[in-house]
Formats: structure tokens, C-alpha cells, sequence
């Protein structure tokens, strides 16, 4: 075991800081001080080590899965109210006063029509698709139809 | 590493916790195909409802086309479940200088019920929870559509369209009511719809009026018809609490400062959410967030749904507009909740 810092073999175990010390046999690793340039590093205890080869891949594995569930099934949802608080609303719109007639509401009028709205998963009643369309002209089915005639 | 994966499983379970609706229409076995100069649309729609509302939203490229002009035709609109329904669409006929580029789009059903003592459509609407208000989807906001905020819904059913002057007259027949409405005559005592207005919405209703009608309607049936909620109202129009801005199948109306039309039918087979005539909704009018107290009678009452002729902007799903409860404006009408 050598210093990371300055490659001593020299060392002696550093004295455990509090929160170290709360983890007790749980601390996944030992600290020790470099007697040469007296830094303070940590090694990694051996039942750590083994965590690392054989639990971490499965549990980096099922996150990655968990947070593609999350994705794919926040895309379709409506934001979140943390969401909502960085949407700035448009230009600010005045409540009709009471008593106006409906026709005559102050809204805004919005210069182009309403931007593609992400879909939100409506449940089991509706069925999405995609495919590659290719529509021939119509002008030039019916030439064709009118060269087929003998 | 552990405490993060706790807050991910979490999440994770919240997220697929919530917008599951209950039993409700389903689409199934799609395959959509290209056939010459056709796009066909195979699916089984399964429901154990009589009859569902299905409904096509298209968009080529990422723009929404309006299904409307379109030369769509087969199990489209209200259709029987059972396996085999087919949508065929004319392409060409839209397209005639040719097409080639990718088709995104859904398609959607509701169950429908039948009101028994008017015939009134409803359409069977799985309840979830959902974010109501403003958001960025909108072009413009107002300060009463703010903050936005999460409410949940149990399942109801809300009218397909307005109520109608035939309608409503089976009401003024039964309870013997009297008014003046516009496009109603009373003819013998007996109030009759007039030729060509048989299915228009009935308008110039106050509020009194209109919950009346829905206590007319639950005596004798054991089902509670009501005013929609502002957030069973909105969360209809958004097509089921999607990011919408107008109740259009594809959430988008035509440019334009005045609203030329009703608009067509929504995600949930709901016509004219957009545009029409102004719709009451039962809740008395107060900001967002405010504490819930019983209001007084003389409040004013929440209108949704803008009307032909009016402003685009006040046609969106989220603009509310308070109104008096006794105005019998003939811009106003009204459609029916049934609570389930």
C-alpha cells in the first residue's frame, strides 16, 4: 500500500473522524496518514471491494433501467409543480369584470395558432402509431391509368 | 447509492400509480398500412359499452391535420366494439400533388351511455389525476388560470355535446316551465324546438335554470346529474388532461382572431368543448387556491368554452370566465355531468 500522493510505503492508520466513526464497521473504507508528507488517504476495505465487482454492475444496471421507465413515462405527463414555477405564463391577460357580456372578454388574441402540445398517456383507450407514408401524385396515376388503355 | 435507488423505485411507483384509468374503451391489434393510394387503419375495439366514440387525431410531419377535412370513412365516429373495425383513409384525395414523409397520429374510443329521459349522449370518462391550468402549452395566460395545480378526478361521464333545444324541451314539458329561449316556441302549452334547431345547443338558460334541469334529470333515475366541475370541465376538453390548449382532436384551431366555428370533436369524442356557446360550469368563480367555502347564492359562476364569433384565446380549455348566475345570455349554454 503506497501513498497516492507521494508513493511512501510509509504509514500509520489516521484516527477516525466523527462521522467515520458513527459508520462504524459499516465505513467502506480504512483511513491512513502517509508518514513522509503526512496526507491523510483512504483504502478501500475488502468487503467493499467485493461489493463494487459483483453488486454495483447490477445496481448501476437497474437504475439506468429505472430512470429510462421514469423518462419514457414522463414524457407523455403533465409537469410537475417545480416545472410549472420556471414556465412563464404569456403576456399578462386581464379577467373580464363582471358583468360584461361574454363576447367581450379582454383576452389576447395569439398571433399564431397553438404551438404542438406533448401528449400526455391518455390510459388503455387510445393506441398511437407511426408510418412512412408515399402517396404518388394524383396527376400522374391517372396518366398512367390513361396509357394502360389500348 | 441506496438512498438514491429508494427515491427512483419511488418515484417510479408514483408515476405508474397515477393517470391509470379505470375499465374503459379499448383500441387494440392496431396495424395501420398503406394500400395504393388508401392508409388503412385495422383494429379491434373492445368495450362493453353498445356503442363507442372513436376518434383519429393525424399529423403529418408534426403538423396536426384537422380530421374533419379529411376523406376519412368506416368504423369512425360512433361504431360498435367488436373485432374486424377498419378506417380507411382517402390520401390522395388529400394529397393530390403526393405524399411521402412519416404519419404519426392515435386513435382513441370512449364508452358512450344513453340518458334515458332525453336521449342524451354521454361519453364514459375514466377520471385521474392531472396538472389544471395554464401551462406553457397555451399561447397566452391569464392571472385567474394560475397557479397551475394537480386535482383528481374519479371516474364521470359528461355529454358529448351541449344540451339541445329538443332536449330541453322534454324538460320544459315536463315541469311545465315557461321563458323565453331562443329558438324555442310554445305552441298549445307545448314547447317544440324550431325546424333546424332540433340539435343546435339550447341557450339563454341562467344558472338556477340549468341545475334544474339536472335535478329533473337525476329524479326518478338514481343518477346524480350535476354542472361539470371546473376540473372535470377542463380535464375533458385537454381530451383527458393532455397538454392541449383547445379541445380539438388535435389541440390546435385554425389562425385566426374570431372563432369561425364549433370545434369538432376531441380526443375524447367530445364536440364543440371549443367554441359553440359559453358552458356553465357549477363552481362559483374564485382565484385558484383559495380556500373552499360554500358561495353565496348571488355568486358568480364559472362560464368555460368561448363561443362562435368570440376571441380565439377565450376558447381555450383553461380560460374560465365569471359570470353572473342569473344572466341568460344568448351566447350561454350548458352541458350535463353524471357523477359515477
Amino acid at each position: 500500500m503506497k501513498c497516492p500522493y507521494c508513493g511512501s510505503g510509509e504509514f500509520w492508520p489516521s484516527r477516525k473522524r466523527l462521522p467515520e466513526t458513527l459508520l462504524g464497521a459499516l465505513l467502506p473504507y480504512r483511513p491512513y496518514r502517509c508518514r513522509s508528507c503526512l496526507k491523510r488517504y483512504l483504502v478501500s476495505v475488502p468487503w467493499y471491494l467485493a461489493f463494487r465487482r459483483l453488486v454495483f454492475p447490477v445496481l448501476v444496471a437497474l437504475v439506468l433501467v429505472l430512470t429510462a421507465v421514469i423518462v419514457l413515462t414522463r414524457q407523455g405527463r403533465a409537469p410537475l409543480p417545480e416545472e410549472q414555477a420556471a414556465m412563464a405564463p404569456a403576456a399578462g391577460q386581464a379577467s373580464p369584470p363582471a358583468g360584461q357580456v361574454p363576447d367581450a372578454t379582454a383576452a389576447a388574441v395569439p398571433a399564431e395558432p397553438a404551438p404542438a402540445a406533448p401528449k400526455a398517456a391518455s390510459g388503455q383507450q387510445t393506441a398511437v402509431f407511426r408510418i412512412y407514408l408515399d402517396i404518388a401524385p394524383k396527376a400522374a396515376k391517372d396518366a398512367s391509368a390513361e396509357g394502360a388503355v389500348p | 447509492m441506496i438512498r438514491l435507488l429508494c427515491v427512483l423505485l419511488a418515484a417510479a411507483a408514483l408515476l405508474s400509480g397515477s393517470g391509470r384509468p379505470a375499465a374503459a374503451a379499448g383500441i387494440e391489434n392496431l396495424r395501420v398500412r398503406q394500400d395504393g393510394d388508401l392508409v388503412l387503419f385495422d383494429y379491434d375495439l373492445v368495450s362493453a359499452a353498445e356503442r363507442c366514440e372513436v376518434v383519429l387525431c393525424l399529423s403529418l410531419r408534426g403538423r396536426p391535420l384537422e380530421a374533419g377535412r379529411l376523406h376519412l370513412g368506416g368504423d369512425l365516429g360512433r361504431t360498435a366494439p367488436g373485432e374486424g373495425r377498419r378506417i380507411v383513409w382517402t390520401a390522395q384525395e388529400d394529397f393530390p400533388e403526393g405524399f411521402t414523409g412519416p404519419l404519426a397520429g392515435e386513435l382513441s374510443a370512449v364508452d358512450l351511455e344513453i340518458e334515458p329521459k332525453t336521449g342524451m349522449v354521454l361519453a364514459l370518462i375514466p377520471g385521474r389525476s392531472f396538472e389544471m391550468g395554464c401551462g406553457s402549452w397555451n399561447p397566452v395566460c391569464e392571472k385567474d388560470e394560475l397557479p397551475m395545480h394537480r386535482v383528481s378526478l374519479d371516474d364521470y361521464s359528461l355529454g358529448l355535446t351541449e344540451v339541445t333545444c329538443t332536449q330541453f324541451t322534454v324538460y320544459l314539458n315536463a315541469v311545465g316551465g315557461d321563458g323565453s329561449f331562443p329558438h324555442l316556441a310554445r305552441m298549445d302549452g307545448v314547447w317544440r324546438a324550431e325546424p333546424g334547431f332540433e340539435e343546435a345547443p339550447v341557450t339563454a338558460v341562467d344558472f338556477a335554470r340549468a341545475k334544474d334541469f339536472c335535478t329533473w334529470l337525476s329524479q326518478g333515475t338514481n343518477q346524480p346529474f350535476d354542472l361539470p366541475s371546473e376540473a372535470q370541465w377542463e380535464y375533458a376538453c385537454r381530451g383527458g388532461g393532455q397538454w392541449q390548449a383547445f379541445g380539438t382532436a388535435t389541440g390546435s384551431l385554425p389562425p385566426g382572431e374570431l372563432l369561425a366555428a364549433p370545434s369538432g370533436t376531441n380526443l375524447l369524442g367530445l364536440s364543440a368543448m371549443s367554441g359553440g356557446v359559453w358552458e356553465w360550469t357549477r363552481e362559483a368563480y374564485a382565484p385558484y387556491g383559495s380556500p373552499q367555502v360554500e358561495a353565496p347564492a348571488g355568486a358568480p359562476r364559472v362560464l368555460r368554452g368561448g363561443r362562435d364569433g368570440g376571441e380565439t384565446a377565450t376558447a381555450r380549455c383553461a380560460n374560465r370566465y365569471p359570470r353572473e348566475p342569473g344572466a341568460k345570455d344568448p351566447t350561454v349554454g350548458f352541458r350535463v355531468v353524471r357523477e359515477r
